[in-house]
């Protein structure tokens, strides 16, 4: 990728006549198969097609003369050729967010995935494809103040690179189309870099881009995003003068849960790499679940467990909220099922919420505040059109102590908690319990069978418990370290349920009981980052 | 599969560098023990001259030379992780990687399959010279280090299209 910034003069000299360019037959010698580029893919949404086709070659100001003569204007949907590539790779960096309305956005909102796909064709003023780069050369811009910023396309961009990556340079084009160039060299004086990450130049945009797309990026297949990991990791370790000290870097998911009903729960680890779940008996340390593949690498799934089939042992759920569909799968034998819930959440909780000692989803939209309730079949439980803000923390338990679960809310601006049964009737209203920052947790910690309300401050570790009617259970217990992922569960044969936490630097486990007795210390299970 | 998987790579000629990374991809995702060969002889070819002329930002065949085996420093991480003392010695030999990169990702393997002990951290520390000790304190990065500040938003008015069709 890079911007050269020439005068007018010979930035227009080097342009070259456009026609002679594409006369001559761009022999590259390895063109990336379309099945390995992900081209065969994303041409499936339709980029050929004129809602598409035709709003984004007048987005980017495509020009004919630039995109015939092999380049693919007169076969729009011939995969091989560089223009199908090309918008191939704008699909990839306009709809690749997983919230639904950014599209209808006049502005930049969110986060750089949300808003990429707008800012680029805003400040790219023309897309042209070439043959006469120079040389292993991907992607020039020109920006200068009095002719039109021009972004060119080389060889290297359609058939050395895959269509994520190809959107990411799109996304680095389009920094310097804004006026940002390069500010300095790295590791010899032809590799221009940037000087820092706080410069905000263009390798922070696709870096940052490439993230995005990486963790939540929808419907991608999973090399594309393995591949733009390590091609952002190796930006991150050559491409700033001063190296910005983090790296794209991913630690198993701990959870923990129940699979063989005896009533404690096991520890769990599930690989988003390659989506297999991993579980151990956390006393005995013998392997419960080994290596069993459930979700799609790539797919923005999200692990939940619950026991969705009423034999009083956990199952394996995956929450895939693009599709807006729960996968389960038990692990005790062949028997799985899918619930498609045609309701718009971000978030997805499982609970008993009809006490029928068989699991329930409870969905929730951050911005709207509507609430849905599902059985594992579909049937709806409840519905509530607003309730909690966005900036909220949904949690579930039996508040109670009738058999259903409830819904809590923490707000983390001034750490109160709400509580309501499903019905919709206050359960409390707690004016201040944990502070900004705070992890919010809810679990048995007295053994009453009746759900309590914590908080796990990640600065100092320290627990705090109590009940929803106000009684103090556990006060600035430390357990735990600064980059801890706290869990709630049953580790011991004990009725109350213990501090759990996971460290994903060293991935050891750690749990404590609330009379500070030790029950795992340092049980070396799943990968750390 | 190992095997095969590792002569299909080797069948494939040097430039085909995306269709090399997908092989060592498969082989590092697969988790197999016996991959742990494989994976360290990848590691350890000689990287080919650079292919392409320098040019300011021009594609570097070492950079890709250097994404292959950082991927495979992947997949011998996964295997020291679960115990395979060939992905470790692998990965402790791969501390002596000419190429930065690499012996950066190496690093970071090599701590976490020690689950970052004591001991190891001050090991891989000892093993690096000076200048690169830093590595051992690289961070996974949060949702705070990659947000990008909003750019402004386009000026009311401006008539080139900005909403986009519905997917």
């Amino acid at each position: 990728m890079k911007t050269i910034r020439l005068s007018a003069t010979a930035a227009l000299l080097a342009l070259g006549p456009a026609g002679e360019a594409h006369a001559q037959v761009c022999g590259q010698q390895y063109p990336l198969d379309p099945s390995i580029s992900g081209d065969l893919y994303y041409s499936a949404f339709g980029t050929c097609e004129p809602w598409f086709f035709d709003h984004f070659w007048d987005a980017y100001d495509f020009d004919e003369v630039n995109w015939n003569e092999g380049f693919g204007h007169d076969n729009t949907c011939n995969v091989n050729l560089p223009l199908a590539r090309t918008m191939n790779a704008i699909y990839a960096l306009t709809y690749s967010s997983p919230t639904p309305d950014y599209h209808s956005s006049d502005g930049y909102q969110g986060d750089i995935l949300e808003w990429g796909g707008l800012y680029a064709p805003k400040k790219i003023d023309e897309l042209d494809g070439s043959c006469e780069g120079p040389p292993g050369v991907i992607a020039s811009t020109w920006n200068e103040p009095i002719i039109d910023n021009l972004t060119e396309l080389y060889l290297p961009f359609f058939y050395s690179n895959n269509v994520a990556q190809r959107a990411a340079t799109i996304i680095h084009e389009a920094r310097h189309a804004s006026g940002s160039d390069h500010d300095a060299y790295c590791g010899g004086a032809t590799k221009q870099c940037d000087s820092s990450w706080d410069y905000n130049g263009a390798y922070r945009y696709d870096v940052a881009w490439a993230a995005q797309f990486v963790e939540r990026g929808v419907g991608a297949p999973a090399h594309l995003k393995a591949r733009l990991t390590d091609d952002a990791n190796n930006e991150l370790a050559g491409f700033f003068a001063v190296d910005p000290g983090f790296r794209l870097m991913h630690s198993d998911v701990p959870l923990l849960a129940d699979f063989n009903g005896d009533g404690r729960d096991e520890l769990v680890a599930w690989r988003p790499d390659n989506c297999a779940w991993f579980a151990i008996d956390a006393l005995a340390l013998e392997a419960r679940v080994d290596s069993v593949v459930w979700g799609l690498a790539g797919h923005d799934d999200r692990s939940l467990t619950g026991d969705f089939n009423d034999d009083g042992k956990d199952d394996l759920i995956i929450w895939r909220r693009w599709e807006r569909k729960f996968y389960m799968l038990s692990v005790n034998g062949p028997q799985w099922g899918e619930l498609k819930v045609d309701v718009d959440a971000d978030v997805a909780l499982v609970g008993d919420f009809d006490n029928d000692d068989r699991d329930d989803f409870a969905l929730w939209n951050r911005t709207t505040g509507a609430w849905w309730g599902r059985t594992v079949t579909g049937s709806t439980l409840f519905e509530f059109k607003h309730w909690g803000e966005p900036a909220d923390r949904p949690l579930i338990g039996d508040f109670n102590k009738d058999g259903k679960d409830d819904l809590a809310m923490w707000r983390p601006s001034t750490g109160e908690w709400f509580g309501i049964t499903t019905g919709g009737a206050s359960l409390f209203h707690i004016l201040h319990w944990g502070e900004l920052g705070d992890m919010p947790m809810v679990g048995d910690f007295d053994g009453d069978d009746k759900d309590d309300l914590a908080v796990w401050r990640p600065l100092t570790g320290e627990w705090f418990a109590m009940t929803v009617e106000g009684a103090p259970i556990v006060t600035g217990q430390h357990w735990g370290v600064v980059g801890d992922i706290p869990l709630v569960g049953k580790i011991d044969q004990g009725k109350a349920e213990d501090m759990v936490v996971w460290n994903p630097s060293e991935g050891t486990w750690w749990a404590l009981n609330k009379q500070g007795a030790v029950l795992i210390g340092g049980v070396e299970f799943g990968q750390p980052y | 599969m190992t095997s095969e998987l590792l002569a299909a790579y080797d069948r494939l000629p040097e430039g085909q560098y995306q269709a090399r990374w997908y092989i060592v991809r498969t082989l590092s995702a697969l988790e197999l023990r016996e991959a742990a060969g494989a994976l360290d002889s990848i590691v350890q070819r000689e990287v080919p001259p650079e292919r392409w002329a320098p040019a300011p930002h021009g594609k570097s065949s070492v950079r890709e030379e250097e994404i292959v085996r950082a991927r495979a420093i992947g997949g011998l991480r996964s295997l020291a992780i679960a115990g395979s003392p060939e992905a470790s010695a692998a990965l402790r030999r791969a501390l002596s990687s000419p190429l930065v990169p690499v012996k950066m990702a190496a690093t970071q393997a090599y701590l976490a399959a020690g689950r970052r002990s004591t001991a190891r951290v001050a090991e891989a520390r000892a093993l690096l010279p000076p200048d690169q000790q830093r590595w051992v304190d690289l961070r996974p990065a949060t949702a705070t280090d990659l947000a990008v500040p909003t750019p402004e938003a386009p000026p009311s008015g401006d008539p080139s299209p900005v909403d986009l069709p519905a997917r």
